[in-house]
């Protein structure tokens, strides 16, 4: 057995080693074993041993990993990032992405000096400018489109990429656009499967609603839906391989292969945009097989509720929604003491038919058969009722959500279902669940209105979403310039063309800031160069770690970069408001003035001299209580205020493009998926020379058969089209990829021609914020645009 | 009993993600365009491309560096006793005494030696990685050395400190309650081209 499984498993490999080994033989013997342990042989030893003491930063961008770097400094020049100690060891982490700092700090394209526009927009044309020049510039251009068409003319743009609290996309912009009163374009694009995911729960979209990953190694079933992790987040995944080697059973849910794929137990390959049906039949394989945890269902969640036939809202006593009470047979607030909730059934109260929640999830999901299941995603019906079986009766759970089934519209439907299933099968409150996401950076900010706030006026808050339009009406803000930092706009949002030929020339004034001439700031009329992480000193949001998080300065600004904070002080003092933005030291120690954090001791100079100090329990699981923010303190996954639009329950609709059902299937038969992969974050990373040596050039990733149907040999190149826009690059044969589906990775800035983001759109659900940018239909054909390298 | 550093990769673990081969580029000053450390695919044509026909594919990743032999055909060919094989077992080279004759090169079964054709380019343009990791220059070759500079001060090499994964193990073989030698026991730890007699001390479990 074991010489078998040798040869088999490194007949490959070895081919790799045998390359440029033809002299082996001839030489062998020539000094034989004879230098084996001459100790005058070694090296000497490095004479004298210079005393380095790193500095411990964060690394912030938004894979939400947050880790911790210990940065040794040479000479002023960064030499080394590694990862620093935490509280609980198991979250010393680093990544191949966050070993390349150096590279980023003293990058040689890095931006040198603020310049301003000396060409066209997009001519790439610039001169060199004073800080002085810059900030008189844009406080002079501000305060005259302020006088001109209001404070809301202007708009802050961000994005995700630094959670440090001065000089990131969260909070320190938060405060720049409350004391200029100006719009605030931000916030998530990813929130559909969030939105549907936390409402039953009550809480905000990425609080702290799952347990910490210390604790996931307690799994028994784990649930990858959508998520590449290992990959993406590289440091979440050993707690997954931990359960694993404990026992657990890996499910991973991915139309393409990825590394995580490759590690699971098994591997649900899906039909894109079919996850929801999905999720419907394995609630209905765990309902009819009666395999549901009635326990949790009738005391921890709304299952019991009766909802009126009339208005599909809960029928209620004195605020309270009702069961019906086996006992007295009458219906009782679902609260009452001495009752015996009802699961099923319908009554009429007051004249009103009323059912059980639990019996109408039935009602819409009973159609969903596995075989049904199976037609609609392309999963064996097997499989569906493996994957149910599991999750019901293999626990503790939980399901993982990455944002890969995020991007279509009605996912938010998807995240109310997997909630759902987790309620279904007790899968909360306890030891080796995982809830969807770790996320605990916003929970200590959302105490601090007094922080972002300090003058007392607002930012009017604009969905980025909303922005597009926003600039084309010129409505419900009038607005004329934005101010775009921790974002490269135009590579990280959809529908690239619409900014370009819509928006951009509504705009008088575009300033934006970054480390480098990305192909957003292409784009810019003023351009400052940003610090880097390494380059500041600041309290920083943590992502899926329980902790509160400060980094400090390993290095003073390279060239002439400034951190975001210092560039807001340096507008707003030219606009009279620089009161607000005081020294960074004591702007972070005002930061850390919140209860949450002084109830535990949790002062500015602890944090300060310890970096990483905790400040949830240890370990952290949510609903241990069974008690939910919800009104009725139980999981309502009927949501009554979706019954406007039948969405009360998950039910499963194609998107609006990516469905078989789509009007443009015929003219485009392929999906295009933009994944994340594991060469960089988002856009981040993405001119790293290390990185660009593994991963040199953009490629459009086909599944052989498609590309040989259409005669593209394995690395022509191709152009990827739809009727927004086209992208050229190289076609790479990758059995990876399922048939019908174009994979491009997403983040690159630049291609031969066209961009992947023009074949995005920007369309969206009401109400819900999320670039569907899965949701996109091409075709592509061999680039008839000559030859190219 | 002496010393026999040796590395233990858990290939169950392993998810090629590439951080040890740009934390093993980091620590020891490797230039542009060579590699001490590499993951190959064991799949498709390209990295990260499965072999088979989707959806019944598969993929593996075999990180691969030096393997310090015990029967280090690189020792035995080097003619001028630049490679050698230290007491603690491993196969390092005194740089100060290649002549890039590469004869080294070729006779590693393993291809995990490298070397520098031309001045060495970094970006950026400095030495980087800890300060007593041994410089080298053109026209000499360099690979895998279990981070000399870290194991003398009794660290463990910096890819075993990074991988995200915990894949990576090192340690004394000769030491049988050790973390390394009982992977290779309990988990039947395997060597590469075991039929070359070459002896390697990096085993791979899966």
């Amino acid at each position: 057995m074991q010489s078998e499984k040798e040869s088999k498993g490194f007949s490959i490999s070895r081919r790799n080693f045998l390359k440029g080994t033809a002299a082996v033989g001839t030489t062998v013997g020539l000094l034989g074993v004879s230098t084996y342990g001459l100790k005058w042989l070694q090296p000497a030893q490095a004479q004298t041993e210079a005393k380095e003491e790193p500095i411990r930063s964060v690394c912030s961008p938004n894979c939400w990993q947050t880790c911790n770097h210990l940065v040794t400094v040479r000479d002023g020049k960064v030499v080394k990032s590694a990862p620093a100690p935490m509280p609980e060891r198991t979250y010393d982490r680093i990544c191949l992405r966050g070993l390349t700092h150096l590279q980023r700090v003293h990058h040689p394209e890095r931006i040198k000096y603020p310049m301003k526009r000396a060409g066209e927009r997009g001519e790439g044309k610039w001169e060199k400018i004073s800080w002085e020049e810059a900030f008189n510039t844009i406080a002079e251009k501000f305060s005259q489109l302020r006088k001109q068409y209001g404070k809301q003319s202007i708009a802050i743009v961000g994005q995700s990429g630094n959670y440090g609290v001065l000089n990131g996309g969260y909070a320190g912009q938060y405060r720049f656009s409350g004391v200029l009163e100006a719009v605030h374009a931000t916030g998530s694009v990813d929130t559909s499967l969030s939105t549907g995911f936390a409402a039953p729960m009550g809480t905000g979209i990425f609080d702290a609603y799952s347990n910490e990953p210390l604790d996931w190694v307690n799994a028994r079933t784990i649930i990858l839906w959508g998520s590449a992790c290992a990959e993406t987040q590289i440091n979440e995944w050993h707690f997954i391989q931990e359960a694993k080697e404990k026992g657990a059973r890996l499910v991973v849910i991915d139309p393409i292969y990825t590394a995580t794929a490759q590690k699971a137990d098994i591997w649900v390959n899906l039909r894109p945009a079919s996850d929801t049906a999905l999720a419907l039949g394995l609630m209905r394989e765990i309902m009819a097989q009666g395999m549901v945890d009635k326990d949790f269902l009738l005391h921890h969640t709304c299952a019991p509720f009766l909802v009126r036939s009339d208005d599909k809202q809960f029928a209620r006593a004195e605020k309270k929604p009702l069961v019906w009470d086996t006992n007295s047979q009458s219906a009782k607030p679902h609260d009452s003491s001495g009752i015996v909730p009802e699961l099923e059934g319908t009554h009429p109260i007051n004249g009103v038919a009323c059912t059980t929640a639990y019996s109408l999830l039935w009602d819409k999901v009973k159609d969903y058969t596995p075989q049904k299941v199976a037609e609609l995603t392309e999963v064996p019906a097997s499989m569906v009722v493996e994957v149910a079986h599991l999750l019901a009766a293999n626990k503790p759970g939980g399901i993982k959500f990455g944002f890969g089934a995020d991007r279509y519209h009605h996912a938010n439907l998807l995240g109310q279902a997997m909630i759902t299933l987790l309620g279904l099968t007790g899968n909360m409150g306890k030891s080796g669940n995982i809830l969807g996401m770790a996320f605990y950076g916003f929970d200590p900010m959302i105490y601090n209105a007094g922080w972002l706030f300090p003058a007392g006026t607002f930012p009017a808050v604009l969905p980025l979403m909303r922005l597009q339009d926003t600039v084309i009406k010129q409505d419900p803000h009038p607005v004329k310039a934005l101010y775009i930092m921790c974002s490269n706009l135009l590579v990280q949002t959809a529908d690239r063309n619409k900014w370009l030929k819509e928006v951009w020339p509504k705009l008088e004034f575009v300033v934006a800031v970054d480390q480098f001439l990305n192909n957003t700031m292409d784009y810019a009329d003023i351009i400052l160069p940003a610090a880097h992480y390494y380059e500041t000193e600041e309290p920083v949001l943590a992502g899926d770690v329980p902790y509160v998080l400060y980094r400090r300065q390993a290095l003073e600004p390279l060239l002439e970069a400034k951190p975001d904070w210092e560039i807001y002080q340096g507008i707003t003092t030219k606009m009279g408001l620089g009161q607000y933005f005081p020294e960074k030291l004591q702007a972070s120690k005002e930061w850390f003035d919140m209860p949450i954090l002084k109830q535990q001791g949790i002062t500015f100079d602890k944090i300060r001299q310890e970096q990483a100090v905790r400040f949830l329990p240890n370990p952290y699981i949510p609903w241990k209580d069974g008690k939910f923010k919800t009104e009725s303190g139980k999981l309502e996954f009927y949501l009554e205020k979706m019954a406007a639009t039948a969405e009360e329950l998950p039910v499963f609709k194609w998107p609006l493009e990516a469905g078989p059902d789509s009007k443009l299937a015929g003219k485009y038969p392929f999906v295009l998926l933009t994944r994340h992969e594991k060469f960089r974050i988002h856009s981040q990373y993405e001119n790293q020379p290390w990185l660009r040596e593994l991963n040199p050039e953009p490629v459009a990733d086909l599944n052989p058969k498609d590309a040989r149907a259409k005669g593209i040999a394995d690395g022509e190149m191709v152009e990827v089209y739809n009727d927004r826009g086209h992208v050229v690059l190289k076609c790479r044969y990758n059995e990876s990829i399922r048939p019908g589906v174009v994979h491009i990775q997403q983040g690159w800035w630049r291609y031969v021609a066209g961009h992947h983001q023009e074949l995005t759109h920007a369309q969206f659900k009401e109400g819900i914020f999320n670039y569907s940018f899965f949701d996109v239909r091409v075709d592509f054909r061999k680039y008839a645009g000559g030859e190219l390298h | 009993m002496t010393k026999k550093y040796g590395m233990v990769i858990d290939l169950k673990r392993c998810i090629g993600c590439h951080t040890c081969e740009i934390a093993c580029k980091l620590e020891n000053d490797v230039p542009m365009g060579m590699y001490w450390n590499r993951i190959l695919t064991e799949g498709g044509k390209y990295m990260d491309a499965p072999k088979g026909e989707y959806p019944n594919v598969q993929r593996g990743y075999l990180p691969l560096a030096c393997q310090h032999c015990e029967n280090a055909p690189c020792v035995k060919v080097c003619p001028v006793a630049a490679t050698y094989k230290s007491e603690d077992g491993r196969v390092l080279i005194n740089y100060e005494r290649c002549i890039g004759c590469r004869y080294c090169m070729a006779a590693c079964p393993y291809n995990v030696r490298v070397f520098n054709w031309q001045e060495p380019v970094r970006i950026p343009d400095f030495d980087y990685g800890s300060a007593d990791t041994p410089k080298r220059k053109r026209g000499i070759v360099e690979k895998c050395s279990f981070c000399e500079q870290r194991v003398n001060k009794g660290m463990q090499p910096f890819c075993v400190e990074v991988c995200p994964a915990r894949a990576r193990h090192f340690g004394d073989l000769n030491d049988p309650s050790s973390e390394v030698a009982q992977l290779v026991r309990t988990r039947k730890g395997e060597q590469l081209l075991e039929d070359r007699g070459t002896k390697p001390q990096v085993y791979y479990v899966r």
